[in-house]
């Protein structure tokens, strides 16, 4: 068996902690994943394949060529998150959410 | 109003196409079913779609069914997504469906979009037979394990609901003005 075919595409190691990186996020709080878990998995594997190909945890929703011009910026959890969740309920790639979002999204059946 | 599955699907009225032409829903009378999907230029997730957009497309097409792509993002704060923009990608990625513009981004509100790509399929009567995401698997296109686009048109080709009528789409939240 090839164990490369069952690996997402980036690195186990680069998908190992991308993942970490998200989930110990949202244990400090106060922020939840979005309540879909095949989103959550893509945006994990796309933050994985920019820290593969680019080194860092660059936001998979931005392009690339903008986050690289922008430093840290669009680095997860980017500069703008806390901005933005407080304006929609979720951040840029709608990774990361707040309770009042989550809560909305449970009361509409979809969380 | 929320736009709902078995709802009848809002109308939307000559958005300018890449083709130099003016695209009503009423301009696809007679298909068996419309997939309206709503897209842009930039987003790195509809670029990982597109080419899987172009195959259902032509494996479909000779089936009575079109995909539609409209892309409503806010050109001011995000002007890769100008119309120029818009024929110039059309031309470079081979697209061989309607791709228009929502300059007021009315339908996106009026079909409840949130992200890019996300689908809405519509039946033979233009209700909401499906909506969500095109697969589950942005990346790995050899790795997708639920084809759901494929799947949902598949059941409304046999006349059939599909089996799974909801997914949330795998996509960049739309850029709102």
């Amino acid at each position: 068996m090839n164990s490369k075919t069952e690996q997402p595409d980036a690195r186990p190691d680069a998908y190992g902690q991308a993942r970490r990186m998200c989930e110990k996020y949202v244990e400090r709080g106060p922020y939840f994943f979005y309540p879909d878990a095949v989103r959550v998995e893509n945006v994990i594997r796309g933050l994985a394949k920019n820290k593969e190909e680019r080194g860092r945890f660059y936001c998979p929703c931005m392009p690339i060529e903008e986050s690289l011009q922008k430093g840290g910026h669009n680095v997860c959890p980017c500069t703008a998150h806390h901005d933005d969740i407080a304006r929609d309920g979720h951040c840029e790639c709608a990774l990361f959410v707040s309770a009042e979002f989550l809560e909305r999204e449970r009361r509409e059946g979809k969380g | 109003m929320a736009f709902r599955l078995d709802d009848p699907a809002p109308g939307f009225e000559n958005l300018p196409g890449v083709d130099g032409k003016a695209w009503s829903l009423s301009s696809f009378d007679g298909l068996k079913a419309v997939a309206v999907i709503f897209s842009c230029n930039h987003c790195p997730y509809v670029v990982a779609y597109e080419e899987r957009m172009v195959d259902l497309q032509g494996d479909y097409a000779g089936r009575g069914v079109s995909l539609v792509a409209i892309n409503p993002n806010n050109e001011a704060t995000h002007p890769a997504d100008r119309f120029e923009k818009m024929e110039e990608r059309a031309k470079a990625r081979g697209f061989n469906f309607p791709y228009l513009r929502d300059e007021s981004q009315e339908v996106a509100r009026a079909y409840g979009a949130k992200f890019t790509p996300e689908v809405f399929l519509l039946d033979g009567e233009r209700k909401l037979a499906y909506k969500g995401r095109i697969d589950d698997n942005c990346y790995e296109p050899r790795n997708v394990k639920t084809r759901d686009l494929r799947n949902a048109l598949d059941a409304v080709l046999d006349g059939r609901t599909p089996d799974v009528r909801e997914t949330v789409a795998v996509g960049c939240t739309i850029k709102w003005k």
